[in-house]
């Protein structure tokens, strides 16, 4: 027969058998958290430069990503400050500007940002040619990223390649913008030197096929690009591209001020890039377009 | 007096405890899972600190996607001379999310089964700038004549099946083919 010691060994004994699971159910759950609440690790593990900024979806494939990108000005990143500044700094761009766009707050857990630590911090410097001399750090562990911002703090003009772009952090709408291009393919809609081709119903090629989309029935005030600015002016010749939004100034054109939001054809694309997402379920639509302003609350 | 045996005890509230951190997790609202209506919504999310590092996700399966390193030349005219490959990288990643995508240019992809896939890009000689100074916005773009940059092309689809991809080729907005390339997955697959 046991005795009492012996059966209270037994019971602590069981007791630790039973925390020892607990801790590891507890182990489990936190690592099948989302990513939004990140882990805390000392270093970057190995083989890797691109980190969790805010994260909705678990697998990249769920989501359009955005990869922030230190520039020089935020010095040396594995110091906790710096890298806290440079957080900040894209926190910043991430709320006045994505945040304050409703079709894309409206569909807020489709947009994921991540942030790189690269061995060497992008650099955004007086130049000589259209832009200043940017170099780019190694940016093959933001493959996945639909779009590329190096965040600088230096008020030098801002510019855009591809799905990579430059942003001043004292700078609006910018990101968003080019944003749209990379993520969406959306042309500009502003006159007269802009990116442009034909994306119904935003955008066509002759007036004809512009008048004919019944697709842009709902707003359709088809404007040749030169005529279509804000406030209208006399011809300014090429480009041979008609609007349909008219002379309505939304976040591809920003001809008369600032806009933040998209237009109603935009939305149409955005939205169907958006369904695109595997197990992309429920589009919101927005519930303001250009040029309505909008503040999140 | 009466005493319950203590291991059933334990037993009872242990397997309580487990419920309930099961059922906090699984059926909690994982940020993958909520979606947030049209309107105003909650607080913003905000940023991670900056001692949190949670390393971008590795797709648990074998996809991948290409890097294309390409040379574009133009003459002083402006008008493009010449696309051409300076490298090739095949790595394991996740891929941007491209297809249905339009734009200046084309990228086109043509499987082992003849299937055609493709997406559009910006002309990558193409640099929008943007100023500003007090108020004023001052946007515009202009064509560079010699450019580099990289072409990211996914090799297997969102869920993760391999496309096939056999080759790549790219037709600029006039409908001109100006590059094209097998995929080279021995040659691009070697170490970064």
């Amino acid at each position: 027969m046991a005795s009492p010691i012996s059966r209270s060994v037994d019971r602590l004994r069981a007791l630790s058998r039973v925390f020892a699971a607990l801790a590891a159910v507890t182990l489990v759950s936190l690592a099948c958290q989302p990513t939004f609440t990140a882990s805390t690790v000392t270093a970057p593990a190995f083989g890797t430069t691109v980190f969790s900024g805010i994260v909705w979806q678990s697998t990249p494939s769920h989501a359009f990503n955005v990869v922030i990108v230190p520039g020089t000005g935020y010095g040396d990143q594995s110091v906790i400050a710096n890298r806290q500044a440079f957080l900040n700094d894209a926190a910043t761009v991430i709320g006045q500007d994505f945040y304050q766009n409703n079709a894309i707050v409206s569909n807020i857990t489709k947009i994921d940002f991540y942030f790189m630590l690269p061995a060497t911090n992008g650099t955004v410097a007086a130049g000589t040619g259209v832009c200043p001399a940017v170099t780019w750090p190694n940016l093959t562990d933001a493959a996945f990223a639909d779009a590329i911002i190096l965040l600088h703090t230096n008020n030098l003009r801002d510019c855009a390649w591809g799905n990579k772009a430059t942003i001043y952090v004292g700078r609006r709408v910018v990101a968003v913008h080019e944003f749209s291009h990379a993520v969406w393919g959306i042309p500009d809609e502003y006159c007269c030197d802009g990116g442009y081709w034909g994306k119904a119903p935003i955008m066509y090629a002759s007036q004809a096929a512009c008048t004919a989309d019944a697709a842009n029935a709902g707003w359709r005030n088809c404007l040749r690009v030169p005529d279509s600015t804000c406030p209208p002016t006399a011809d300014l010749s090429p480009p041979n591209w008609w609007r349909s939004e008219g002379n309505n100034d939304n976040i591809m054109v920003q001809f008369c001020g600032t806009y933040v939001q998209y237009g109603p054809s935009n939305w149409v694309v955005i939205k169907q890039r958006l369904q695109s997402l595997p197990g992309a379920g429920t589009i919101n639509d927005p519930s303001v377009f250009a040029p309505t302003t909008w503040n999140w609350p | 007096m009466n005493r319950l045996p203590a291991r059933p005890i334990i037993a009872i509230v242990a397997v309580v405890l487990v419920a309930v951190i099961i059922a906090s997790t699984s059926g909690g609202t994982s940020a993958a899972q909520r979606s947030v209506p049209p309107g105003p919504p909650g607080p913003k999310p905000t940023i991670v600190p900056a001692e949190a590092l949670t390393p971008a996700p590795t797709p648990p399966d074998s996809r991948r996607v290409a890097i294309l390193t390409l040379d574009v030349a133009s003459n002083a005219d402006g008008k493009l001379e010449a696309v051409k490959l300076a490298k090739g990288l095949i790595i394991h990643s996740y891929a941007p999310n491209v297809f249905g995508r339009e734009g200046e240019w084309t990228v086109s992809l043509l499987t082992r089964e003849q299937k055609q896939l493709s997406f559009g890009i910006v002309d990558p000689r193409r640099v929008e700038f943007f100023d500003s100074s007090n108020e004023k916005q001052s946007v515009g773009t202009a064509l560079l004549p010699d450019v580099t940059f990289d072409l990211v092309v996914p090799l297997n689809d969102p869920t993760g099946a391999d496309l096939g991809v056999a080759t790549i080729t790219i037709t600029d907005q006039h409908g001109q083919q100006v590059f094209t390339t097998p995929v080279l997955e021995s040659e691009w697959s070697q170490s970064k």
